[in-house]
């Protein structure tokens, strides 16, 4: 049972593609999403994942990532990663308003939202390499000369 | 049911990890109670060195440069994201998507080229530089620096001013200002030296600037856009060659080209205008009106009419790529005042910049291309017409902040600062789009003129809505620095390049502030969310003034005081926005635009004055002893603009102060007008401290101060300085016609309903 659920899975969203590489107009991009999304719900019925549970789990992405920022008082690049894991949080926000809801546009959100995330990373380690450069400690325990 | 499937699915992986677990923990205990126990000695713990002693630590860190190749690598990488959809779809999409596409992979390719210019790439060079030590002169008193002056050969020290105030221009060694590097790799030997030459010259280039915002105005207005690029082209391709990595003569023309990009917008900018003067003037009754420039005004207005129906009739709301973009009235003014800002806000601090980066030997060609970006999406927040799309761009903002915080890189202070700016900013932009996809989740729309229709018909606040609004309010209310999120401001403001905590206090703040008043007065303006965001807002209104006024009262740093100063004008701008009617909203524009001018007037003030002896920035207060001595004039300007930040009558924060609080008691909250106007008058001692340094203290011979030596400033300040005074001092004479536009802009940013309690 789980074999034949596991095969319906991973090869019935690559046909799909194959059909759309090959020039077949009935299939599209949406269709093979919400095929793998379907496929992937038939596949896991036994444990039936609603809406419900997929929000509070990303909530708690999200909890996790925004208490990471909060209470983390010693390293920096522990503070990225739980920047990253607060808009991954978010992110599954916005899928599962393309999964649950139908809304095709949350897809493209997560998308623009996982990439302006990428590039906040990006300019949090640009500024972290150019403290590195003057004193070498990726701490916070440096960050105490602006006060008052 | 449910528990049998998954004890049937998981059963084998909770042996395997029982199987793992147990394993790991008996090796771990069979190590722990088999090994002999002995005591960690210096031999063992020392690093193993092959013939010879040791030396450093066992543990070293990885080179920096690999982490800024891995950041690169993501970041190029992540762009494949974009590209796989165009590929799947690549037979639908057909010519349009492949040039779209095309655009996309240039402007990757130009960013490519850019940090490959910059040397991130080079493994074996050193990226660092060492921050050039300002050289300490040995002359502690004027009159000993002037004799030195006076009888030195070294033609870089001169004297202006003579005889009222002997002033000494020093500029600093091993600087040619504006200085210099060699040409260009690419486009070098195409550049005729004479036009270095021209660009050399600041003034020159000023003028330059001028010529090309003047042409690239005129080219938008009368031709879209199309052959308008291609002297943009043309210009940016020069000025990027013909000194790369030299600041000065890039920066004007960068300017130039940023400001002609903006008019792009410059139809709009006319019919803004022509609306203006068209509101002002009272007309009865007017014919159509078709202009092939302006476009096509319309008005109908008739006696009875006011003018929320006379804007509506000048110009309905367009909207432009799938919604996510409008264009009505209240986009129009407030990015034809920000236009007018940004162009001021470059004019004030491109000779600081000039400076500063000759001074420290820094690199700032990247600022006005980043003031750009800010720009551009500053533009896009104000018109922006959907949740996601205002996201988008002010999460674009807010990384321009990110880099112009961090800009000085060789300055410890201004990386801790942009550090902390970095942290607190990630954390609110995830609150914010946490609560957007609460709502898109809850709504199943982000679009505002649906969220309004769905809005509307709500009897009663959902809460989970309630909770989502509260997280993007979290958001808005960090850019706006307003109590609970106001903790970064003093840090960020010390830390940060003056120019950088100029354009946050004023133009980041008045865009932000403008985007929000269209959420809450168009978004949630219905009966029901008023009743939510009103004594939240009332709640944040006065937290902020109260924690402003008593954090800037033991103030020393300016910067840090003016920190303190933004959180506490922006709680007053907050107080009459939470009354919730359209006198309040009026009333908080009228003290907004007062706030900006005023923020104008005291940086472009502050920017400029320097300590004699090193020749460093003013930082703080006391410095300032004694600085009418020195030059009265300024001095008393600035007590003008002290004066109106307290509220004193006969100048335009009375004015604003007034009518804000004139609304606060209309709207009812008679307690609240007690306790702004007593937190007023506390916060009129700080002000007066700092005038009574000016005026009433000895100088501090050791350093007195100087008004922007290196630059004549006379030229460049004095009709400014004239304007912002003429400004602050004359502005209940015009304030009438302030007063209407402000109105006009309220009627339309809440459109049509008005209710009054």
């Amino acid at each position: 049972m789980f074999l034949k659920n596991a095969s319906a899975c991973l090869f019935k969203p690559y046909y799909s593609l194959y059909l759309v590489f090959v020039g077949d107009t009935r299939f599209s991009l949406e269709k093979i999403f919400s095929s793998l999304v379907d496929s992937w719900v038939v596949a896991n019925s036994g444990v039936s994942v609603n809406f419900g549970c997929f929000l509070i789990f990303s909530g708690l992405i999200f909890s996790i990532g925004a208490f990471g920022i909060v209470f983390n008082r010693k390293n920096i690049i522990l503070l990225m990663a739980s920047v990253e894991i607060m808009f991954l949080g978010i992110n599954l926000v916005f899928i599962s308003g393309y999964i649950f809801l139908n809304l095709e546009v949350g897809l493209i959100y997560a998308l623009i939202a996982l990439s302006l995330s990428a590039a906040e990373a990006a300019i949090g380690f640009g500024l972290l390499i150019a403290s590195f450069r003057n004193a070498p400690d990726i701490t916070f325990s440096g960050f105490n000369r602006l006060k008052g | 049911m449910l528990l049998i499937n998954l004890k049937q699915e998981y059963i084998y992986l909770t042996v395997f990890f029982v199987i793992c677990v147990s394993l790991s923990a008996f090796l771990l205990l069979l190590s722990y109670s088999l090994s002999r126990k002995k005591k960690n000695d210096a031999e063992k713990l020392s690093a193993y060195e092959c013939g010879f002693d040791p030396f450093g630590t066992g543990v070293s860190s990885f080179e920096v440069r690999f982490y800024v190749v891995g950041i690169l690598f993501i970041i190029f990488d992540l762009e494949i994201i974009f590209l796989y959809p165009w590929a799947v779809q690549f037979g639908t999409l057909g010519a349009p998507g492949c040039f779209a596409v095309l655009i996309f992979l240039i402007i990757l390719t130009v960013g490519f080229i850019y940090e490959w210019q910059m040397g991130a790439l080079d493994w074996s060079k050193s990226i660092s530089k060492k921050r050039h030590n300002p050289q300490e002169y040995d002359c502690k008193v004027p009159s000993a620096l002037l004799k030195v002056a006076t009888e030195s050969s070294v033609p870089r020290v001169k004297v202006i001013g003579w005889p009222s105030r002997p002033v000494v221009s020093i500029t600093p060694p091993n600087v040619e200002w504006p200085g210099g590097r060699s040409p260009s790799r690419v486009f070098g030997k195409f550049i005729k030296r004479e036009w270095v030459a021209f660009l050399e010259d600041p003034w020159n280039e000023i003028l330059a600037a001028t010529v090309v915002f003047l042409y690239f105005a005129q080219t938008y207005l009368l031709f879209w856009g199309l052959l308008g690029i291609l002297p943009i082209v043309f210009f940016l391709l020069i000025t990027a060659s013909v000194k790369y990595g030299r600041p000065a003569p890039l920066l004007g023309v960068f300017t130039a080209g940023l400001i002609g990009g903006f008019t792009f917008l410059s139809n709009i900018y006319a019919r803004a205008i022509w609306d203006c003067w068209a509101l002002s003037t009272h007309f009865e009754s007017h014919p159509y009106l078709d202009n092939p420039f302006w476009g096509k005004l319309v008005w109908s207005a008739t006696a009875e009419n006011n003018y929320i129906f006379w804007s509506f009739s000048v110009m309905p709301a367009e909207f432009y790529h799938a919604d996510y973009i409008i264009k009505d009235l209240y986009t129009l003014y407030v990015q034809w005042y920000l236009l007018i800002l940004l162009s001021f806000f470059l004019f004030v601090t491109l000779p600081y910049l000039i400076l500063f980066a000759a001074r420290e030997s820094i690199n700032l060609t990247e600022f006005p291309i980043i003031i750009l970006f800010a720009a551009f999406f500053m533009l896009f927040l104000i018109s922006s017409f959907n949740f996601f799309g205002a996201y988008v761009s002010l999460e674009g903002l807010t990384f321009s902040l990110y880099i112009l915080a961090g800009m000085d890189y060789n300055s410890q202070n201004t990386l801790e600062s942009g550090m902390k700016y970095f942290c607190l900013g990630a954390l609110s932009s995830g609150f914010l789009l946490f609560g957007v996809a609460l709502i898109f989740i809850i709504t199943k729309t982000l679009d505002f003129s649906e969220l309004k229709f769905l809005f509307n018909s709500l009897k009663d606040m959902p809460l989970i809505l309630s909770f989502a609004l509260i997280f993007v309010f979290f958001g808005f209310w960090f850019k706006l620095s307003v109590f609970p999120c106001h903790a970064w401001t003093p840090d960020v403001y010390e830390g940060v390049l003056t120019p950088v905590t100029f354009f946050l206090a004023t133009v980041v703040k008045f865009s932000v502030f403008a985007f929000f008043v269209r959420i809450l007065f168009f978004l949630l303006g219905s009966q029901v969310f008023l009743f939510f965001w009103q004594p939240l807002f009332l709640f944040v209104a006065t937290g902020s003034i109260i924690f402003g006024a008593f954090g800037a009262l033991l103030q020393t740093g300016l910067k840090r005081f003016a920190g303190y100063t933004s959180i506490n004008q922006m709680g007053y701008l907050l107080l009459g926005v939470s009354s919730g009617t359209s006198v309040g909203l009026q009333a908080s524009f009228l003290y907004l635009f007062f706030y900006v001018a005023m923020g104008f007037s005291f940086f472009s003030v502050i920017m400029y004055l320097q300590r004699f002896d090193t020749g460093e920035d003013v930082l703080f207060i006391n410095e300032l002893r004694g600085f009418a001595q020195d030059n009265r004039n300024l001095s008393f300007f600035l007590a003008l603009i002290l004066f109106s930040m307290a509220g004193i009558p006969p100048l335009a924060g009375f004015f604003g102060k007034v009518f804000l609080f004139f609304s606060v008691y209309q709207a009812g909250n008679h307690s609240l007008v007690i306790l702004g106007l007593t937190v007023n008058v506390i916060s009129t001692f700080y002000y007066l401290r700092i005038i009574k340094c000016l005026f009433f203290e000895d100088v501090n011979v050791n350093f007195p101060v100087v008004f922007a030596p290196n630059i004549d400033a006379g030229y460049w300040f004095s009709p400014l300085f004239f304007c912002a005074a003429l400004f602050l001092v004359a502005s209940p004479f015009f304030l009438d016609s302030l007063l209407s536009q402000v109105d006009t802009l309220v009627s339309v940013a809440r459109y049509v309903q008005v209710w009054q309690w």
